[in-house]
């Protein structure tokens, strides 16, 4: 199994009480919250704690793109990729995922990932995401033509990277008539493309398909969730297209925090993981979905759920840990619940969220150090031997 | 008096149009967030002129069309179904549109012949610098009243009445619809702005005073671009004409003539 380090940056020195004042830490928070100085510190500590877990084994880190928000401080996770792509000399560098469909020219992202995978000689992941609904309301995009953006843009990227140019595209939403970037990319075809994902059979469908194979990852989920959807890829492959999905074509990002016992490890966890569930992540309904986000049949199914859901109380850790949306504990129960998850699902990728809400510095280095000696070895060490291949009781039994 | 239900053809599939009254046509678009009842406003309207108040493209019961994704698309399938009605001779149809509606009439006034007067009802479409408007696509459904309505109460039962029954759906159309109209640039058009000058036909701008997604500075923004007459509704959001139907009413039709 590949096994990275996952960092979301937040602003760990948002006021908590802000909803009194604002409704959502994204779109309406204002950026006069944000204090320059801290930004510094904060970019330097998060940079060291990617360069760490690199240092100690892991096979890869990986930042992301968020907008507007306290919740990450990556706008662009190009200027995070390009900052560690001269220490980390081993490791992947894994950007999950760009929104090239946020942007006007999604060629000068092209460009972008080219660039640093020609820096680090082909270690560069591509993951590619729409963004969530709360972007396009601070991005200026249209959320009614989200989907058909995201695909053309991907369209495009993919094209520049692989056709010899320059060649003309006109699309409906991007035109050009020189697309011819240098560099090209490093790795051939083009670098992996990944696909984070909350759960989504369309975009499921879109990643499995043959022409593409990409790698989807689950992310935030309970483990229920994550086997029926990584589950669903295989299904995908299997029944739709008619070919074996490998392993190492699905994996899972989750939060993990670990400590001497279980009990102390959900004592210094629960209220960063908790910050990062109810504070953090706090989206209405119109910001997570605004119109045409979702496909009309998926948005009003979701009213009936998920805006309930959105309204409901607070999350709380033994909830999240109860879940396995969280993993929490000791050395020994976060290694066996993972290898546990793992012999049920057979992803063969692995991405630690190890800083997590207001968690401070020194409760993340510990982390990281704890996860990439006592944990990362063991799972670095499963293949599909260890899996047990797909069945309903399977998949039950993780409840 | 009845409203008469019809389905129109058109190239971008089925509209659902709806009139009242007789006498000299009278075309009211409806806003954003789409029109279910048909309220006290078009009754008015209807004692002195024939109403007639298509559900726009991907609005309401009409179909949606992968053709309409701009106003401008919406203004040509109204400038056939003005041709299909046989309400295009020359100086001859009134107009009313209210937001986004409103915005759909300035563009059909900029490219009709037919257009004998213009009424504009808190009407989207062009943009006043340094003037903070409201945002109904980040706000939820249960804050719809105290948005777009001067008594919060009111709105509650304005949008109460309009969602009753299978309309909770079409509610979802509504807002994509508006979403695909109006998202970027938000609810304005700069093409539009520059070709205001071709409206010919005498144009008088209604807003309320109490509009906290358009504010009155649009208004007095709008009538200015146009030349137009402005009216001022007292007690009056973006719903002018629901909330105060009477006022906005007479001031419409002290305008068309009747």
């Amino acid at each position: 199994m590949q096994v990275f380090i996952f960092h979301l940056m937040p602003y760990t020195a948002m006021d908590l009480n802000y909803e009194k004042k604002w409704r959502s830490s994204w779109v309406v928070m204002p950026n006069s919250e944000f204090d320059p100085a801290k930004g510094h510190e904060l970019y330097n500590r998060y940079l060291d704690e990617l360069e760490l877990a690199a240092e100690l084994g892991l096979d890869g880190v990986a930042v992301n793109e968020h907008h507007q928000t306290a919740y990450g401080l990556m706008p662009s996770p190009v200027v995070m990729a390009a900052a560690l792509s001269r220490k980390i000399k081993k490791a992947k560098i894994a950007i999950l995922g760009s929104a090239f469909c946020l942007r006007e020219n999604p060629l000068t992202l092209a460009e972008e990932h080219a660039m640093i995978d020609n820096i680090t000689g082909g270690r560069m992941i591509t993951g590619m995401v729409r963004g969530i609904g709360a972007e396009y309301h601070s991005m200026g995009i249209n959320p009614a033509i989200s989907h058909e953006r995201f695909r053309e843009a991907h369209d495009l990227v993919v094209q520049a990277w692989t056709r010899p140019g320059p060649f003309e595209f006109h699309g409906e939403h991007y035109h050009f008539e020189y697309v011819n970037p240098w560099p090209r990319p490093f790795q051939k075809p083009h670098p992996p493309i990944w696909c984070p994902s909350t759960g989504s059979s369309e975009t499921i469908e879109w990643a499995a398909h043959p022409d593409r194979k990409y790698v989807y990852l689950q992310t935030y989920s309970p483990v229920k969730s994550v086997a029926r959807f990584l589950n669903q890829y295989r299904e995908t492959a299997q029944v739709k297209y008619g070919y074996t999905a490998e392993s190492r074509k699905i994996g899972w990002a989750a939060p993990i925090f670990i400590a001497d016992t279980d009990q102390k490890a959900l004592e210094i966890a629960k209220p960063h993981i908790e910050a990062m569930f109810n504070k953090f992540l706090n989206l209405s309904f119109e910001m997570l979905f605004p119109p045409g986000y979702l496909s009309l049949e998926t948005a009003r199914r979701m009213v009936a759920h998920k805006r309930d859901q959105l309204k409901g109380e607070d999350v709380t850790a033994e909830h999240l840990i109860k879940e396995g949306i969280a993993i929490i504990g000791s050395p020994d129960t976060v290694r066996r619940k993972l290898e546990e998850a793992h012999r049920l699902i057979g992803f063969q990728n692995f991405l630690a969220l190890l800083q997590f809400g207001t968690l401070s510095r020194e409760d993340t280095e510990r982390n990281i150090r704890r996860f990439c000696t006592e944990v990362a070895p063991t799972l670095q060490g499963l293949t599909d031997r260890e899996y047990e291949g797909w069945s309903p009781a399977a998949a039950n039994a993780l409840a | 008096m009845d409203i008469r239900e019809e389905q129109v053809s058109s190239e971008c599939g089925t509209l659902r149009l709806r009139r009242q009254g007789q006498g000299a046509p009278l075309l009211f678009l409806h806003g954003s967030q789409g029109m279910n009842g048909w309220p006290d406003y078009l009754q008015r309207l209807a004692q002195h002129h024939e109403v007639i108040a298509p559900d726009l493209p991907g609005f309401g019961r009409s179909d949606t069309s992968q053709r309409v994704g701009t106003v401008s698309d919406t203004t040509r399938v109204l400038l056939d179904l003005i041709d299909t009605l046989g309400l295009a001779a020359p100086g001859s149809l009134h107009l009313a549109g209210h937001c986004i509606g409103g915005w759909a009439a300035m563009e059909l006034a900029v490219r009709s012949t037919a257009i004998a007067s213009l009424t504009l009802v808190n009407a989207a479409g062009v943009h006043v610098d340094g003037v903070h408007k409201g945002d109904f696509f980040i706000a939820s459904p249960e804050e719809y009243p105290a948005l777009m309505f001067a008594d919060e109460a009111a709105g509650r039962a304005y949008f109460a009445a309009e969602a009753a029954g299978e309309f909770e759906s079409i509610m979802f159309r509504n807002r994509l619809m508006a979403t695909r109209l109006g998202w970027s640039p938000r609810l304005f058009d700069r093409a539009l702005m520059r070709w205001l000058p071709r409206i010919k036909a005498r144009t008088q701008v209604i807003w309320g005073a109490d509009n906290r997604v358009l504010p009155p500075a649009y208004g007095s923004g709008l009538a200015a671009m146009l030349k137009a007459t402005l009216t001022s509704i007292p007690k009056a959001g973006h719903f002018a004409q629901i909330e105060q139907a009477q006022i906005c009413a007479e001031a419409t039709l002290g305008f068309t003539g009747r």
